[in-house]
């Protein structure tokens, strides 16, 4: 079954390929980081995490939106799921893999990755951070391939895997839960320190990975003969715009608590993203670009004719992709230092370096995706009667 | 029918299970350490900055000479890497919570020196996933091992006060040297990806010493007492008594860090 | 050859590849090589180091790496050896203080060795050599 991943077309050589160059550009800027030091980033003494935790917590709520179709299927015996789930597990695969590069291309020691494990620390999120990412990585390729393989064989999968679903579930929420608890449990950071920020990324996660899991259903159906099937698609749009919609209400509470109090603490991180603060104005184009975008996706979500036009849709969940990337993989962790304690305003802006590892990390898991779906394209269409 | 009840509890067990999707993080939110008195620590080290005495840039110069040169603090010329154990910030921004809009320019303007404030109850050793930064029992020093940090800078997002700095760089080309080409101090350099900060000159105190910047200030004229070091819990130390009979502040105190650098004049 | 079979000799190749530090090593001869070549204290400063020759040669990093634990993390300002004597625990201090000639000691073992300990980075030789 796996020898499938390296049989295919020239176009399916051609996708490797793209992300094998993407890995070996990112390889190449990581070995510069690596002998010259966190210098070549655009990072600062005082805005000291950027573009890499900005992806690693996007990509965090990518992986925990498999929940979104895990808990339909096998909880409520939602059928529809039944070609959704195993793709929603192999981004969730793929999604945790980019999570843990991201954090140890961050890492200003990384040949002392280590120590996480040989000091386990309890009280640190970043600990329990990466303990819920490596067993979360576990459960979902235990899960993956054990049901996977059952149905390959058109059996129906072992029943000591069924506790091992339900386990998968609550730790889909903690991942990245505990995530924003990395963010919400600091005194020293206002605009991080709020118990909604959990709640937030749990909403905009089950927004956006849906969307990229419709993304990927639809690109399957277009160049394989295997078909998720239009309802579980309609279904997703359906998840995305519940989620999305609970999203946009959840940053209006935020936002109300903020300026109604008018507490400078609180009221600068939104200046400093909406207006611009004290000519600090970098990152306004980019939040009202996502604002306007936000709301056009959500209101031709909203409209049944716009959602379920399956041309229509691909666009949409582009959109949303992006809307909810800036607010997380732009937005979020660079505002957190703004201002710093002392309160003065430092600029953030990754360098061409920064970005090269950062594709390259995106190349690497489109790449495990690209392999993973591969599979099970393959023993899919070999089960469709010809 | 046999099935179904199994999905039925299948379900059941899920939905329980979602909660329960909270439950471990939250049981680690409860391992956090926690208190705000220094009963954790049999001492505590704590310093008394004298807002009066270090207005003199002399006294300031001195200290962050005495610092530089005993721990080998490198010297970059960009802001955004440089590295500072001790630094010079103005009234206006060190105590931001602490000023209104009566007050005039000259007050808001005074040079104020901040560093680490070794607190009681430290942000930075709860976020730490390796250790690396810990609170002495012995003493109360926030001390940092430079062999086991692996750069992640969460102890730097967590710091209110903005004491810590990291190693964008090798900093060793940076460092001041004697004309043999040698360091000052046999202190470790540090290396690039590491984070460090003020360590109350922890080496210096092995030796019976005191901290480096408050043995300098002394040798400037004027500047006798700017700054102070003792033991907070022993009653009868310097620092305990200038904190009894004079009005002094700290940073940031809502934040329940308990800063244990302080204030007065 | 079957696909299993290029597997197995790729995975071979593999495990050897990513081990050579070890055999590599074992290839080299005898375990502490050119030792005429290292530069030892002066006699007339130091005959023995702080334990048995052998012992500190199997052992030295581990003493090290607790000498720092020891120094920077448990607050031990004293190592008593098996014979009873009492020593600093510092690198640049206690060890390269004898051993003055680190790069003739140290490093020559090590170079041999093919160990590069980074402590180097950080700790200078008594008076502030790099
Ligand atoms: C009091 C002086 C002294 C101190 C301090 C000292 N050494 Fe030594 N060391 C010696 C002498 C002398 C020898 C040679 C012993 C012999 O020939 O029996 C030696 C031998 C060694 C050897 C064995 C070399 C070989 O030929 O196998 C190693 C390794 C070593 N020292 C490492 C260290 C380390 C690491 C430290 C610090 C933890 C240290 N030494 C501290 C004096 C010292
Ligand atoms: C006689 C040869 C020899 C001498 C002399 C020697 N070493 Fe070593 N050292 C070794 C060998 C061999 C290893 C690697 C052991 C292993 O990997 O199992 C090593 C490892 C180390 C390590 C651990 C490195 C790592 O990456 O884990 C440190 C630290 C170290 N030595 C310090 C010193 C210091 C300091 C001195 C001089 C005072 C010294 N050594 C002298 C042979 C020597
Ligand atoms: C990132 C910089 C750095 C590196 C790399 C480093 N150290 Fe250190 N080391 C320090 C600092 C800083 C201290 C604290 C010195 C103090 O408090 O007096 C220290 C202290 C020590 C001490 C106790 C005090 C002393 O003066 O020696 C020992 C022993 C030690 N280190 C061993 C090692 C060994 C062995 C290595 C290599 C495997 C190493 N260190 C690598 C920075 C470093």
């Amino acid at each position: 079954m796996l020898e499938a991943a390296f049989r295919g077309g020239g176009r399916y050589w051609a996708l490797l390929g793209f992300w094998g160059l993407l890995v070996a550009l990112g390889l190449g800027a990581w070995g510069r980081q690596f002998t010259e030091g966190l210098t070549v980033t655009g990072m600062s003494q005082d805005v000291t995490w950027g573009i890499y935790i900005a992806q690693f917590t996007f990509l965090v709520g990518v992986a925990a939106s498999a929940v979104m179709v895990v808990l339909p299927y096998y909880l409520h015996n939602y059928k529809v799921f039944g070609r959704m789930v195993i793709l929603g597990e192999g981004l969730a695969i793929a999604a945790v893999l980019m999570c843990m590069l991201f954090i140890f291309v961050d890492m200003g020691q990384p040949t002392r990755v280590a120590n996480v494990l040989l000091h386990p620390t309890p009280n640190s999120m970043m600990f329990w951070d990466m303990v819920a990412l490596g067993g979360y990585l576990v459960l979902n390729l235990l899960i993956g391939a054990v049901t996977f393989d059952a149905e390959r064989r058109e059996a129906p999968p072992p029943h000591w895997i069924k506790p091992i679903i339900v386990l998968s579930i609550p730790w889909a929420v903690s991942i990245h839960t505990v995530t924003a608890f990395l963010y919400s449990g600091l005194e020293a950071r206002a605009f991080w320190m709020t118990a909604i920020l959990a709640p937030r990324f749990l909403a905009s996660a089950f927004a956006s990975g849906p969307s990229l899991l419709i993304l990927l259903a639809l690109i399957l159906r277009r160049f394989t003969r295997f078909d998720p099937g239009e309802e579980a698609i309609r279904k997703l749009a359906l998840i995305v715009t519940y989620a999305m919609t609970v999203n946009i209400f959840f940053v209006g509470v935020e936002l109300f608590t903020a300026l109604y109090s008018d507490m400078p603490h609180h009221t600068y991180p939104f200046r400093y993203l909406y207006l611009g603060l004290h000519g600090h104005d970098s990152l306004v184009p980019w939040m009202w670009f996502g604002a306007a975008l936000t709301v056009v996706c959500v209101t031709l979500l909203l409209v049944p004719r716009t959602r379920n036009d399956l041309r229509l849709l691909p666009f949409l969940c582009a959109g949303v992709i992006l809307a909810i990337w800036i607010e997380k993989g732009v937005g979020l962790v660079i505002t957190g230092f703004v201002p710093n304690p002392l309160g003065r305003i430092t600029d953030y802006a990754p360098t061409g370096v920064e970005v090269a590892v950062t594709l390259g990390v995106y190349g690497f898991g489109f790449l495990v995706l690209s392999l993973l779906y591969k599979i099970v394209v393959n023993v899919r269409e070999r089960m469709i009667p010809a | 029918m046999e099935k179904k009840t199994r999905r039925e509890f299948l379900k059941e067990a899920g939905t329980a299970a979602l909660g329960l999707g909270w439950a471990l993080p939250l049981a680690a939110a409860g391992c956090a350490p926690r208190g705000h008195n220094i009963a954790g620590s049999q001492r505590q080290w704590a310093m008394v900055v004298d807002l009066e005495k270090i207005q003199d840039p002399a006294v300031r110069e001195a200290a962050q000479k005495a610092c530089a040169r005993t721990h080998n603090i490198p010297h970059i010329p960009d802001p955004q890497e440089e590295i500072q154990w001790i630094r010079v910030e103005s009234f206006e921004h060190v105590f931001e919570d602490q000023i209104h809009g009566a007050m005039p320019p000259h007050e808001l303007e005074r040079s104020v020196l901040v560093l680490c404030n070794h607190c009681t109850n430290p942000p930075c050793v709860r976020v730490c996933p390796t250790q690396a930064t810990w609170k002495r029992e012995s003493d109360g020093i926030v001390m940092m091992d430079m062999h086991r940090c692996i750069g992640c800078r969460y102890c730097m997002a967590a710091c209110p006060y903005g004491s810590r700095s990291f190693n964008w760089r090798d900093p060793r080309p940076f460092i001041e040297t004697d004309a043999e080409g040698k360091f000052l101090s046999d202190f470790p350099t540090r290396t690039r990806g590491v984070v460090e900060k003020c360590n109350f000159c922890a080496e210096r105190l092995r030796d019976g010493l005191e901290p480096a910047c408050v043995e300098a200030v002394r040798e400037v004229p004027g500047g006798e007492g700017a700054l102070v070091f003792g033991d907070l819990t022993d009653p009868h130390s310097e620092v305990s008594h200038i904190l009894r009979e004079t009005p002094s502040r700290a940073r940031r105190v809502t934040l329940g860090t308990g800063p244990n650098v302080f204030y007065i004049g | 050859m079957g696909d299993r079979g290029k597997a197995l000799v790729g995975l071979g190749v593999f495990i050897l590849l990513v081990t050579f530090p070890l055999w590599g090593r074992l290839a080299g001869g005898q375990p502490v090589p050119g030792r005429d070549d290292l530069v030892y204290p002066d006699p007339a400063k130091a005959t023995d180091c702080i334990e048995a020759r052998d012992w500190m040669t199997a052992n030295h990093m581990n003493l090290l790496n607790r000498w720092r634990d020891d120094l920077v993390r448990r607050g031990v300002t004293e190592y008593v050896s098996s014979s009873g004597k009492r020593y600093y625990p510092s690198l640049t201090k206690t060890c390269l203080d004898c051993h003055d000639d680190r790069d003739k000691f140290c490093n020559r073992c090590h170079d041999y060795a093919h160990v590069t300990p980074t402590c180097w980075e950080c700790h200078t030789t008594p008076g502030g050599g790099a």
